[in-house]
């Protein structure tokens, strides 16, 4: 076929043309995800991100019943289906309701719950890893034709078709149908919708049942698409499926299945573009960005008073004795607290050291710095009502910051600290000030993306190790004289080090304290509560967040710093996207609106992992079934996270104790 | 609400009780092993291996401690070369251990967290106070550790992927690593007459594993490119495409991934009708029976460098290899990575045998430091350490294999990676001063 003359970016259309029919094909993967996860969203209000997860487990059996018990191929697929149905049907009949009056964040936290379970299953008993692949191929993947010079399967062609059917078809069904009606009003005001007499917990679990089916059936053309049945894989291409549900702002089917194909065009395109080629994985999220600044722009994309409402009662059931603290008297709470605060640090800095080991001295200050990253988190999220989950991105941020001005300049380390918080700060800031017009879910998903954008970034230059140029990254095999990201000159071994984060720490933990108890707390407070009442009592709504945005990308770049120094050399690897979630998981199990929860955050991300698996010998893909089951734990049953339960758990146990010692002595007496 | 509540939280433990009861069934307790005979027995000869000092005996005194650090990550499990050392060495305890002492081993996991790498290394150094580290596998323990080993006189015998398991002086590896296995297939496809050389590698080795093909490349004369590519491979069609136009027609393209990565390029490759553009090659982890089953249209059409002997050799290290892993670990199957467990624990085994007074981890590590001709069939030359080397490079002569009617077949006797490195000259100047592969 004679060439058209028509060049993209220097490349001529004829050459560029089968990238565009591969890019469809890849983005039936991303329209497939993203129309599902939109399908659940509409239908329930819940961003599920265990719909890899649940697709993938599925899969999973397939192969297994195909590879190992001789099972027919087409009852084996079955299987899959059926799977995602049974799983999603469970889980929504058996904690949809608990879940239904909080508010969208916590509600995806619980379905991340769910997928740590199913991933964790599935890495502990069917590991991966050696010399073997799993294949899971569907008959049609054996028929080919050739369009435009690639070569299509069948396979996508179904994919690609399920999605505009399911598109099509999910439209039609929640528009025209009575139960796609009850499951729309369902997902907007479930109390409203059952004062109208309809019967929710049917409606719900029919809703969860169908998108369930829908994740098997995805799960088993993903798993071939991709072509090999790689579960860690299938499970978190939910962040990339996120960014397509994105573009379709979690409403629009047709514009989700259009951003999908889109994103699939232009990483594809991408590829043969040698300068940019490197980068084409951040599509995804750049373009989610994009979309939903541009839909932000009027801001038009805004859940602020439900979600405002939600946060609010979270907290007021977090927290209902905060008037009666206040008036129990001031003075003694502080001396109290000042108190406990005092032997705290005196046992963290002083006891701790002196009477354990190397190694939990060296786990003890990975739990000070992530204590400092989720004292970020819960500034944004907890005192402004503002829910970031693109932390892991600034902590990469800072720590690359760090590493680069340690191997390029001489800075004492006190001003290294401050030079990667600043840094952190302003990118923060910069990354905040657009995102403002966001707010509630699509502000923390607009996070994740970039998040998963910086992870992109990073992994294409990865960090400094003493080279030269911008990067300074040498690729010399001989590296015996290479040097480690320094560490003050006062605190170079490891016992001294520790004692010199927990300072710096503390004093990050002090910066948030006089903030949350100064003028920008109490305009926080406001903020978060209501945001016109704010604007209204004469409170700066854009600054003040902007503040926030700041401080936490501050303390989180000072973490970064910390963390570059205390591990030396740091590694792109160590810093995948899906951290960000695990991170606000982790927090929320602590307690995102306390400074002590913070502090029970970094004990969940840094210790509990070292104690149960180097302590106990439990498999560490055990322990994400253990922490997916404890996340929906917590978060079902202690709004505050552990900050505030195991207290108040405490003092209920005490007052029994009291009651029968109390019966006992009565009787007795 | 409350209730609610609570009705989900009891729903909750139930699940996760059902769930445990389900995954404790599937581990297959209650199987019964039949009796075999003792694994390793008999005296060391020339056509026959042992473990230890075959003595048949088991070894009942005080144990010697060894550990590792392994990464297992959800979709990467990289246990097995720890896990069959630990074969390995209940194969010595079965035979006498070191001296009548057993060996007892433990693998810590970690999940490519530098924090925790370092945790682990400290816990094993100073709280389980092991004598000696062996089979550490991880995409960045090296990294992370190579500094807290050397300050404590340890030398690590692992298998390695990134560059600081092959640049600094206190780890030493039983493998080649990604940069000089994609060396040694870029030779092969010169001698097989590719007009170019490109290479595909994960994108965070990409720099460091695609080094020496380049210079190998410049140095023949040829083309060149690299093409860092993310993982998980989403794009595999588009990418393939990329690569074989960058070849161009009789070009090479070799491959730089593990069996959990390399299939979709290749399937990608073989629906896209792009099998035959090129001529492929590929480091060693795609060297195994699985893949050339499941990809005979890459019968013959493929060059994988081949770091040790053939899974089913017949030498004597690799059959008792074979009969190790089959015996300790029946669960795992043979393959490259169990090869580089069993040197792991196996050259461990010989620096413990040729201690002459306490067992310390001083009188160890020098041990380790002071092996120098170690021979064995699963590598070309004899493997050794060597005192205050400042980097270790000991295995640098492999093989090139094929697919073949399902089998993985040689097509290549042994050959010397390339010295466009100047560390592997540098290497080879070292091994000739010191005599440390030569006899």
């Amino acid at each position: 076929m004679p060439s058209l003359g028509l060049t993209v970016f220097g490349l001529d259309w004829e050459f560029l043309k089968p990238y565009f029919v591969l890019g469809l094909a890849l983005g039936g993967v991303y329209a497939l995800s993203g129309v599902g996860l939109v399908v659940l969203y509409r239908a329930t209000g819940v961003v599920n991100v265990a719909f890899g997860a649940v697709g993938a487990a599925g899969a999973l059996i397939s192969y297994y019943l195909i590879e190992h018990t001789g099972t027919p191929d087409w009852l084996a697929f079955a299987a899959c289906v059926a799977f995602g149905g049974v799983v999603s049907l469970a889980y929504g009949v058996l904690f949809g309701p608990a879940f239904a009056a909080r508010d969208p964040l916590v509600k995806m936290m619980g379905t991340l719950g769910l997928a740590l379970v199913l991933l964790g299953l599935m890495a502990w008993r069917a590991p991966i890893g050696g010399a073997f692949a799993r294949f899971l191929t569907l008959p049609s993947s054996d028929h080919r034709f050739e369009l435009f010079g690639a070569v299509v399967n069948l396979t996508q062609v179904i994919a690609l078709a399920f999605a505009v059917a399911l598109t099509a078809g999910t439209t039609a069904f929640l528009r025209f149908t009575k139960l796609g009606t009850a499951m729309r009003a369902l997902a907007d005001d479930r109390e409203i919708t059952a004062t109208l007499g309809v019967p929710v917990r049917r409606v719900e679990a029919a809703a969860w049942l169908g998108s369930g089916l829908v994740c098997g059936a995805a799960g088993l053309l993903l798993a071939d698409l991709l072509t090999s049945l790689d579960y860690a894989a299938l499970t978190f291409l939910v962040i990339s499926a996120l960014a397509a549900a994105l573009i379709g702002s979690l409403r629009s089917l047709w514009v989700t299945l259009a951003g999908g194909l889109a994103i699939g065009v232009v990483q594809s395109v991408l590829t043969p573009y040698e300068s940019v080629a490197r980068y084409r994985a951040a599509t995804p999220f750049v373009l989610a960005i994009l979309a939903l600044l541009w839909l932000g722009r009027r801001r038009v994309v805004t859940i602020t008073g439900r979600l405002g409402e939600r946060v609010g009662e979270a907290r007021a059931r977090a927290a209902p004795d905060a008037s009666a603290r206040r008036t129990a008297g001031v003075e003694r709470g502080l001396i109290v607290r000042s108190s406990a605060i005092a032997a705290f640090l005196l046992v963290v800095l002083f006891v701790l050291p002196s009477s354990l080991g190397a190694d939990w001295v060296s786990t003890f200050t990975s739990v000070a710095i992530y204590s400092v990253v989720a004292v970020g988190l819960g500034i944004l999220y907890g005192r402004v009502g503002l829910i970031s989950l693109g932390q892991i991105g600034l902590l990469v941020i800072g720590t690359w910051a760090a590493t680069r001005l340690s191997y390029a300049t001489g800075l004492p380390f006190p001003l290294l600290l401050l030079a990667a918080g600043a840094i952190t700060c302003v990118i923060g800031i910069l990354v905040g000030l657009p995102a403002l017009r966001l707010s509630g879910l699509y502000l923390a998903l607009v996070t994740l993306m970039f998040a998963g954008a910086v992870t992109v970034v990073l992994r294409a230059i990865d960090f400094p190790n003493g080279g030269g140029g911008f990067f300074g990254r040498t690729t010399a095999v001989d590296l015996s004289g290479l040097e480690p990201v320094r560490r003050p000159s006062l605190a170079e071994g490891d016992t001294a080090y520790y004692r010199y984060v927990v300072v710096v720490c503390a004093l990050m933990f002090l910066l948030a304290l006089l903030h949350v108890a100064g003028k920008p707390g109490r305009a926080w407070a406001s903020i978060r509560e209501s945001e016109p009442a704010a604007l209204a009592a004469g409170v700066n709504v854009t600054l003040y967040k902007l503040w926030a945005f700041g401080l936490a990308s501050f303390v989180t770049g000072v973490a970064g710093c910390l963390l570059a120094a205390q591990v030396g050399q740091p590694t792109a690897q160590s810093f995948p996207t899906q951290d960000s979630l695990t991170l606000l998981a982790t927090v929320l199990i602590g307690g995102i609106y306390s400074l002590w929860g913070a502090v029970i955050a970094g004990c969940f991300i840094q210790l509990v992992p070292f104690v149960f698996q180097a302590q106990w010998g439990l498999n560490t893909n055990f322990l994400l079934v253990v922490f997916g089951v404890g996340l929906v734990q917590v978060l079902l049953t202690a709004p505050g996270g552990l900050a505030q339960q195991v207290p108040k758990d405490l003092g209920n146990l005490g007052r029994l104790v009291v009651r029968a010692f109390g019966g006992i002595s009565r009787r007795a007496a | 609400m409350r209730s609610m509540q609570r009705k989900a939280a009891l729903a909750l433990v139930a699940c996760s009780v059902g769930a445990l009861v389900l995954a404790a069934f599937a581990t297959g307790a209650g199987k019964v092993r039949q009796a075999t005979p003792i694994v390793g027995q008999g005296t060391a000869s020339a056509t026959k291996s042992v473990c230890g000092l075959g003595t048949g005996k088991k070894a009942t005194g005080r144990p010697i401690k060894l550990g590792g650090i392994a990464m297992l990550i959800p979709g990467v499990d990289f246990t097995t070369i720890g896990k069959i050392a630990s074969a390995y060495f209940k194969c010595v305890n079965d035979n006498g251990g070191i001296r009548g002492r057993p060996i007892s081993y433990t693998l810590y996991t970690e999940q490519l967290n530098p924090a925790q790498q370092r945790s682990l290394a400290r816990k094993l150094v100073e709280s389980d106070r092991v004598v000696g580290i062996v089979g550490n596998t991880s995409f960045t323990e090296c990294g992370t550790n190579w500094k807290y080993y050397r300050s404590k006189g340890f030398v690590v015998i692992g298998a390695g992927v990134q560059a600081e398991c092959f640049g600094t002086p206190s780890i030493v590896e039983v493998n080649l690593g990604p940069r000089w296995s994609n060396d040694g297939a870029a030779q092969a496809l010169l001698r097989a007459g590719a007009k170019s050389l490109i290479v595909a590698s994960p994108e965070t080795l990409a720099a460091y594993a695609d080094g020496a093909v380049e210079k190998l490349a410049k140095r023949a004369g040829v083309p060149f490119k690299s093409f860092p590519t993310a993982l998980p491979i989403t794009d595999a069609n588009a990418t393939v495409l990329k690569l074989v136009q960058a070849a161009g027609p009789g070009g090479g393209v070799i491959l730089d991934f593990t069996p959990d990565s390399a299939p979709p390029l290749m399937k990608a490759a073989i629906a896209q009708g792009l099998v035959d553009r090129v001529k492929w090659g590929s480091s060693t982890p795609i060297a195994n029976e699985s893949m050339a089953k499941q990809f005979p249209e890459f019968d013959g059409k493929v060059w994988i460098n081949q770091e040790f002997a053939n899974i089913d050799a017949k030498g004597p290290d690799s059959v008792l290899y074979q009969q190790v892993n089959r015996k300790y670990a029946p669960d795992i199957a043979l393959q490259a990575f169990g090869q580089m467990g069993f040197l792991a624990g196996r050259f461990a085994v010989q620096a413990l045998l040729n201690i002459k007074g306490p067992i310390t981890a001083k009188s160890y590590n020098r041990a380790v430091r002071g092996l120098k001709n170690v021979k064995t069939d699963m590598l070309c030359k004899p493997w050794y350490v060597g005192n205050a080397l400042p980097y270790h490079i000991p295995s640098n002569f492999d093989i090139t294999v094929t697919y073949r009617n399902g089998k993985v077949v040689q097509i290549e006797k042994c050959f010397g990676i390339s010295t466009v490195d100047p560390e592997i000259a540098q290497t080879r100047v070292w091994e000739k001063k010191y005599k440390l592969n030569t006899g």
